[in-house]
């Protein structure tokens, strides 16, 4: 995407297209999800310390969200990492707006800065988390149905010491 | 220092201690549960500090190996041990799909008599874990804490506080 800089009056509809691939303003389930993946991050970043976020942490989510323009800046990070620039060039905005918009971002937990030469591209990543919860649940499953099966063994064993024997079980087999 | 994530599974068995303990302890019989719905062929079965297993978890089309160092055993009680996934030549390997993920877990296996039985706790800590493994490790331990169920609940309040606004 090419944006022409320095033209603060760009349509605002213009925008909203090339930010959210929509024509409405950023709204609907893909910004619901993008909360969703932003919160959880932010959850999950300040585990775990404290099993819950607290009221001041909560409400730096709730209030960077609060606002359309970081709602936008969010749905454009959903599409790639962004510099100030290029996130502050479709933006009827100045750059050092952005910036401060980044950076209540970034306070609350919804992005993240990395240093790439003179630049500090914002990024919205949630997908490594995503990937490790998952993992994680996938290994606690194989886990778990080893030890079904270690319950149906143990269950199973007739020649074992210490099994009580069952009075219903008479021998007929055989 | 932060403290080291650890993950923790429990389980009660009605059965007694012993019996459980040689589940663990007993080649035959560990193969018959390791294997999640999959064979598991034993290479090395060698219950003892120092000692190692090296088992391979085979399916249609497919196969797994894992190598398993025990460093404590403390019978009928406790097994610790180091494990990892491995190549079929039993060199330790990163998971292709989750490169961060802990290569080596420390395992720590403890049986407790209970009333009606035997109370098994495992715990799963990473073992000399580089940052990126330690903290991919704890970001997934807090994201199965709270679940996506507990991140949608705040989904859910957050919702309701952005309508709430517009309206």
């Amino acid at each position: 995407m090419t944006y022409t800089r320095g033209k603060p009056g760009k349509n605002s509809s213009v925008i909203q297209q090339e930010y959210c691939g929509c024509e409405q303003e950023v709204s609907g389930p893909k910004f619901y999800l993008l909360i969703a993946i932003g919160l959880y991050k932010f959850v999950v970043m300040f585990e775990p310390i404290p099993n819950s976020l607290s009221p001041q942490q909560m409400n730096a989510v709730f209030s960077a969200l609060g606002d359309p323009t970081r709602r936008a800046l969010l749905s454009r990070l959903a599409q790639g990492d962004a510099t100030v620039n290029d996130l502050a060039d479709p933006f009827p905005i100045s750059q050092p707006a952005i910036s401060k918009h980044l950076k209540v971002l970034e306070d609350a937990g919804l992005i993240e800065r990395h240093r790439r030469g003179q630049q500090r591209p914002a990024r919205l990543r949630p997908e490594t988390l995503a990937a490790a919860t998952e993992w994680l649940a996938r290994f606690k499953a194989q886990w778990e149905t080893r030890l079904d099966q270690m319950d149906e063994l143990l269950g199973r064993q007739p020649d074992l010491p210490a099994d009580p024997p069952h009075p219903t079980d008479t021998e007929k087999e055989d | 220092m932060t403290e080291r994530p650890v993950f923790t599974l429990e389980r009660q068995f009605s059965a007694p201690r012993d019996l459980v303990w040689k589940t663990w302890t007993q080649a035959d019989l560990f193969a018959r549960w390791y294997g999640p719905n999959v064979d598991t062929i034993l290479h090395t079965f060698d219950i003892q500090p120092g000692g190692s297993i090296l088992l391979e978890m085979r399916w249609d089309g497919g196969s797994k190996h894992e190598r398993i160092e025990i460093t404590e055993l403390d019978a009928p009680h406790q097994i610790r041990w180091l494990q990892s996934a491995v190549d079929e030549n039993w060199h330790i390997a990163p998971m292709p799909q989750m490169p961060d993920w802990p290569r080596v877990l420390d395992t720590r296996i403890t049986l407790t008599d209970t009333e009606d039985g035997t109370h098994l706790t495992l715990t799963w800590t990473p073992h000399n874990a580089t940052q990126a493994e330690l903290d991919c490790f704890r970001m997934a331990l807090a994201g199965l804490d709270k679940g996506w169920g507990a991140g949608m609940e705040v989904l859910a309040e957050l919702l309701r506080s952005l309508q709430a606004e517009t309206a």
